[in-house]
């Protein structure tokens, strides 16, 4: 079963982005056309989920939400670039779910779609598999934390895991320190740059137990990247 | 009634000249006795008496009026009486306070004109920001987009302060008091920093009871505290390395801290650090200052009613408190 979300936003940028970004998870991404004729295309695509910005021509996103609620229950996230209290209670008094302030990151848009697709139709496994970062025969499974390699399995932390994942996805590029050591802080775990030397040095020894020497190259001033020597 | 007899002392100097001179006239002229000059001056001084009395309870209004002074505006255009001169200055004030009314108007209409184009002009700025952000993610880490991330970070700072500006006149309408735990809240606005404490190598303490809860607006304060946390950062680049929020309750207050290590503030630029774009001795080091930070945090917490503190010491570091009311519980 495949997710239809509908994203209802002007600016043409940010829904393609916005789209493109929901198809790498395998959903199904509409974008509205015609904005004065919403609700026909909403019928006809029998959305799981909307996203509504407020700012729209002609009539607002407040408006839509209210026609879309007099026939469905389908959860309505709003975005806006309006971040006060009162837009956010209007947005909720006009029957959304929820409300997503720009500049937004894919992480926390994502998240959001996934937390009510799964509230609302149950099944979360089905929404959204199980993540998994495949490099070159290595296979990054960061939810459980695992890493296989050639039928061998390592069992990373937490850190470990955004370390490598970085550095995965950044390749062949050099992944910046700072960057790094943004990923790793934790809400209520402030990391110091010697956290991330030694997670580091964890990582490049987690590698080895998978016969993978000097996976992790330093390159001084910079950051680090991966090297494949295999 | 000062004002009156001031007014009225030539009339009534003059009054008695004339009746001195008209019964001297007749003293000398006719047979007039002195009893006859008594009577014709004390009818006189009587006419005169009735007719002052008479009009000092007519024009009363306007005496008191010279005589007062405004506390409102409003004030100056109430009816002054019926009197001549009553009714003529009533006339004039009025016409006056329509003129400022409608000077008033004029101004308030482009103040709030132009702080709607600031807040649109936010919003706008706020979607290609966006997108900037979204396409950055895609090359998220590489060297080059993490310094752009960083830019486009200040950019939404910059844009986040001018629309806290543009918003505090209508403070009014837009804060809800709740209440809230603090230390929850402190490691979201820490959080919120963590760009600005990995590359200026510094690390923050939150030093904040679990249980330790006050009353607040939590988009304001949020806004004051990430501010306090940005002043931290800045001014103690190079020089101390960690940054402590904590919060803890004394006798009258609960108190919410934010303490750097960092290059302090002149004992001359104290006082001024609250006023709307100073920016000191320390501006003009670091360069980067609007000073409307502690100018908007200031502002913000009197509109709560919570009261700020600021402490500082030059190469020692700078503390700045927030006083908040205690929560009263309720013992059954």
């Amino acid at each position: 079963m495949k997710y239809t979300i509908y994203i209802i936003e002007d600016d043409l940028s940010i829904s393609r982005l916005l789209k493109e970004h929901i198809e790498k998870y395998g959903l199904s991404a509409t974008v509205a056309e015609n904005f004065e004729s919403i609700m026909e295309e909403f019928h006809l695509l029998k959305p799981h989920l909307v996203l509504l910005d407020v700012n729209l021509p002609k009539f607002d996103g407040f408006y839509w939400c209210r026609r879309i609620r007099e026939t469905s229950k389908v959860p309505i996230l709003f975005i806006s670039a309006r971040e006060s209290g009162i837009d956010q209670v209007r947005a909720l008094e006009n029957g959304a779910d929820d409300y997503i302030t720009k500049p937004f990151s894919y992480e926390v848009v994502m998240a959001k779609i996934n937390s009510h697709i799964r509230r609302v139709f149950g099944d979360y496994a089905h929404a959204i598999g199980e993540r998994v970062i495949e490099w070159e025969g290595l296979k990054l499974y960061p939810e459980r934390l695992d890493l296989e390699f050639q039928g061998k399995t390592a069992i990373l932390t937490k850190k470990e895991a955004i370390l490598l994942e970085s550095l995965i996805q950044t390749y062949p590029k050099v992944v910046n320190r700072n960057y790094l050591l943004e990923q790793m802080w934790d809400h209520s775990d402030f990391v110091e740059e010697n956290t991330l030397n030694v997670n580091v040095t964890r990582l490049r020894k987690k590698l080895q137990d998978l016969d993978i020497e000097n996976g992790v190259e330093t390159i001084r001033g910079m950051g680090y990247k991966l090297n494949k020597s295999w | 009634m000062s004002l009156f007899l001031k007014e009225h002392k030539s009339y009534i100097v003059i009054y008695y000249f004339s009746v001195s001179l008209t019964t001297f006239y007749c003293f000398l002229a006719s047979d007039f006795t002195f009893l006859d000059v008594l009577y014709a001056f004390l009818f006189n001084s009587f006419i005169l008496l009735v007719f002052l009395g008479w009009k000092y309870v007519n024009t009363k209004n306007v005496y008191v009026l010279l005589d007062s002074n405004f506390d409102a505006i409003e004030e100056s255009s109430l009816d002054q009486g019926d009197s001549f001169w009553g009714h003529h200055i009533s006339a004039l004030l009025k016409q006056q306070y329509r003129l400022y009314e409608r000077n008033m108007q004029q101004i308030n209409k482009n103040h709030q004109e132009h702080l709607t184009f600031i807040n649109q002009w936010v919003h706008q700025m706020k979607t290609p920001l966006s997108v900037i952000r979204l396409q950055l993610e895609a090359h998220a880490g590489e060297p080059y987009a993490h310094g752009m991330s960083e830019e486009v970070y200040k950019m939404e700072k910059g844009l986040n302060m001018a629309l806290y500006y543009a918003r505090i006149d209508a403070f009014e309408r837009d804060f809800v008091i709740e209440r809230i735990r603090l230390k929850p809240l402190i490691l979201d606005s820490i959080s919120q920093e963590k760009k600005l404490f990995i590359k200026n190598h510094m690390l923050p303490k939150a030093d904040v009871d679990d249980t330790i809860e006050v009353y607040t607006d939590v988009k304001w304060i949020k806004f004051v505290i990430e501010q306090l946390i940005t002043n931290g950062i800045k001014y103690s680049k190079g020089k101390g390395k960690y940054l402590t929020v904590s919060a803890y309750k004394t006798e009258d207050h609960t108190v919410l801290e934010v303490v750097d290590e960092g290059i302090g503030i002149h004992p001359k630029d104290i006082r001024r650090v609250f006023h709307p774009f100073f920016t000191g001795e320390n501006g003009r080091i670091l360069g980067e200052s609007t000073g409307m930070g502690l100018y908007l945090a200031k502002k913000i917490c009197e509109n709560l009613n919570h009261k700020i503190y600021i402490q500082s010491e030059v190469n020692r570091g700078t503390k700045v408190s927030i006083l908040f009311e205690h929560i009263q519980t309720d013992h059954n």
